[in-house]
């Protein structure tokens, strides 16, 4: 049964990996056409692009990094 | 482990030590310099004694730290591995002076803050787990393993050479403009003082000293800079949440750069410097022609001021003027062309931070995602970043690392986009609109700098600062933060210490990789492979000094600057070794043959387009940028042209002549 498990954790992750890639440029795309097409908004280009957008990096990585501790390796 | 989270401890106490010390002496009256150059050498210091600790001759702890780092650990030697003086003391000034979305032609600054944070994203979820898998020594190595190639690992030992290289001088430029600011001594003993520091840590120790650094070093740089940038909310809206007192900030911002675009004296400054644009472009169609002219009134000028018994310093300004010294015609264009670039940046600047576009799509957009795709896929592929996954514990710790590494790197970017908004606001309110003779007291400092920070120009001679006199040095104005925002000078050496940890930290990470690319790589994998492991640490060792003293040299003849070189590391780093990454780890039909194509065309199409569009190759050609800039794209976003191209040839060249070894 440790195989067949092992094998759906991978592909898991593999597809959590690409659901990562696919948000990461979403989110940045998103992030620097609104600046473009608002250029007059600094105030929000601030909040949202220069703060928001690195945390949501941050909660993105540790979203896919982020595995049960029974997937394969020591933790 | 609790004896590691001791040293994070110590490291975090004695940032706070030292500040208050600091603090207490500096209320006593001691002079800024001691103040300055006591965080200085202590810093050095400090991390030379971590180095001896932790010096050995055991080649597993030598080139990857026995492979034994924790996730938390990693991650802050990444962290502190990556933020470089590029991103801790340039950043800041790049959003101040270029503002966020840019002039409508070249990239805007959120593309920095997006691109070097987005990278690690990539990095985490595609080659982290897989990287420390192999466990290999350093890329070429993995890479001539993966594909069981001598060329393989030949050609991406070259490449991790040169990128690394690159990035290498601008980091030690950057330690150069520290030390000599912070110390007063001269550009080249700063450097070589600073680079005592960094070869005594990593030639003792190697990847095993450069981590255990790299963690005391992350400390410094982010207590540096969040201390900052609390004390800068403090003083400026009194309460310590940086991004509230940011965003009141901003909202100042934008109704005085309103005040401002309506002034009539803005205008009539806008329009002596168009009109100097266009006397300058006259000089330049006929150089001798004008030389003449312009000697001819200088001359005047000068015998008038030397009859009126004036000033030595401005019989001097006048003497300074290109056409009046004897130098050659090309000299002399080149001085114009700088002035005329220096006076087209200064109209192209923004006065808050919008740009002077309308909504929507034009090239300033498509630089900006063009270099936070270069920046991205630079951060994901530069050999220093991705051998800290060999120092790695296990694959999941490889992977977490480099979320605590992000988290890092991000505390420090939130503040550095705070710290220039809080900036531009002092700059708005204070500078602009004062008298020329009652300048704030910062202003006058910064202009007296031996490395000027400010530079003002009265355009229309009214007698007032208006924006477009201003002129704010971009590369090294966080260290002069805390004058300009009237906190203790302690703030000066707490964030000259984090721009030296920064710095340094990187300067190590980049050292190590290029001397074990030459020592273990290119020497002993495939002409010594029977060496013994004590005579491979100890080339590693001679190399890696030999590598630091040709860049400290080629620091000295001090042609950097900083953010161009750095974003070219990364395009190169982008096109040489993500697409062959990529591929080979996630492609099974990824050949040998495909592996070396992906990375000839790969590096092959971005160096060109970098070095083509170099301003001394098109001189020396008699090109213009029309004709060789591609699509409008900068030539730091070569890695826009050089990732497809690699992706292209090494599917090709696998179809074509399939085989991995």
């Amino acid at each position: 049964m440790t195989q067949p498990d092992s094998a759906t954790d991978s592909s898991r992750a593999r597809i959590r990996a690409r659901i990562g890639v696919l948000l990461l440029t979403l989110i940045t795309v998103t992030g620097l056409c609104g600046a473009w097409w608002w250029p007059e908004r600094t105030e929000w280009h601030y909040l949202l692009v220069t703060q928001a957008i690195p945390l949501c990096y941050v909660a993105l990585a540790w979203w896919v990094a982020h595995r049960r501790p029974e997937e394969g390796d020591d933790a | 482990m609790p004896r590691r989270w001791g040293l994070v401890l110590v490291g975090l106490m004695s940032v706070v030590g030292l500040s208050l010390s600091l603090w207490m002496a500096d209320l006593m009256g001691v002079s800024k310099a001691y103040i300055n150059a006591f965080f200085l050498l202590l810093s050095i210091v400090g991390y030379a004694v971590i180095g001896m600790f932790c010096r050995t001759t055991q080649p597993e702890e030598y080139f990857v730290a026995g492979r034994r780092i924790t996730a938390p650990f990693n991650g802050m030697a990444t962290a502190a591995d990556w933020m470089s003086a590029a991103s801790f003391i340039g950043l800041t000034g790049q959003l101040l002076n270029e503002g966020y979305i840019g002039d409508g032609f070249h990239a805007g600054g959120l593309a920095y803050v997006l691109g070097w944070t987005g990278g690690f994203c990539l990095l985490c979820f595609l080659f982290a787990r897989k990287l420390q898998e192999s466990q290999a020594v350093t890329i070429p190595d993995m890479l001539g393993n993966l594909f069981g190639s001598t060329a393989v690992r030949w050609f991406s030992a070259w490449g991790a050479i040169l990128c690394s290289s690159i990035y290498l001088v601008a980091q030690i430029y950057g330690i150069g403009l520290v030390t000599s600011m912070l110390s007063g001594l001269t550009f080249e003993l700063g450097m070589f003082l600073a680079l005592g520091g960094i070869l005594l840590c990593s030639f003792l120790g190697g990847m095993r000293a450069i981590t255990w650094t790299q963690v005391v070093q992350c400390v410094v740089i982010v207590a540096s800079m969040v201390a900052l940038a609390v004390a800068v909310s403090w003083r400026e809206q009194g309460h310590p949440v940086v991004p509230a007192a940011a965003w009141q900030d901003m909202l100042r911002v934008n109704e005085r750069a309103q005040e401002i675009a309506l002034d009539p004296q803005e205008h009539a400054t806008t329009l002596a410097m168009e009109q100097r644009l266009r006397h300058l472009d006259e000089k330049m169609a006929d150089p001798i022609g004008a030389r003449e002219v312009e000697r001819q009134i200088l001359a005047r000028q000068l015998a008038r001021l030397k009859e009126e018994n004036a000033s030595l310093a401005e019989i001097q300004r006048l003497e300074s003027n290109p056409a009046w010294r004897d130098i050659s015609e090309e000299r002399m264009v080149e001085a114009w062309r700088q002035e005329r670039d220096r006076i087209q940046q200064g109209l192209n600047r923004p006065v808050g931070f919008k740009g002077l576009q309308t909504p929507g799509a034009d090239r300033g957009l498509f630089n900006t995602l063009a270099l936070v795709f270069c920046l991205m896929l630079g951060s994901a592929a530069l050999p220093h970043i991705l051998v800290r996954s060999f120092s790695a514990a296990s694959p999941r710790h490889a992977e977490l690392s480099l979320v605590w590494a992000l988290l890092f790197i991000a505390a420090v970017y939130l503040c550095a986009s705070s710290l220039a908004v809080m900036l531009k606001h002092s700059v708005l309110t204070e500078l602009v609109g004062a008298r020329l003779d009652q300048l704030p007291d910062w202003a006058e400092q910064l202009k007296l700098r031996r490395l000027p920070l400010l530079y003002l120009n009265d355009w229309n001679r009214d007698g007032i600062v208006q924006f477009g006199d201003i002129r704010i040095a971009n590369d090294y104005l966080m260290l002069a933060v805390p004058d300009i925002m009237r906190i203790s000078p302690v703030f000066t050496g707490l964030i000259a210490a984090g721009a030296l940890a920064a710095a340094l930290s990187t300067a190590d990470g980049l050292l190590l990789t290029i001397a074990n690319a030459l020592s273990h790589d290119l020497y002993f994998q495939t002409m010594k492979p029977k060496a013994s492991a004590v005579r491979q640490v100890m080339l590693s060792k001679v190399l890696l000094m030999l590598v630091a003293l040709t860049a400290t040299w080629l620091a000295t003849n001090q042609p950097v600057d900083i953010l161009f070189w750095v974003a070219c590391a990364f395009s190169l780093a982008a096109s040489t070794f993500f697409p062959v990454l990529l591929l080979g780890l996630h492609w099974p039909g990824m050949s040998r043959a495909g592996a070396l194509a992906a990375m000839v065309a790969g590096m092959g199409v971005s160096l060109y387009y970098i070095v083509v569009n170099y301003h001394g190759v098109q001189k020396y050609f008699g090109l213009a940028p029309e004709q060789t800039l591609w699509l409008g794209l900068e030539p730091f976003s070569a890695g826009v042209f050089g990732v497809p191209a690699g992706l292209l040839c090494g599917v090709l060249f696998s179809r074509l002549r399939p085989g991995r070894g």
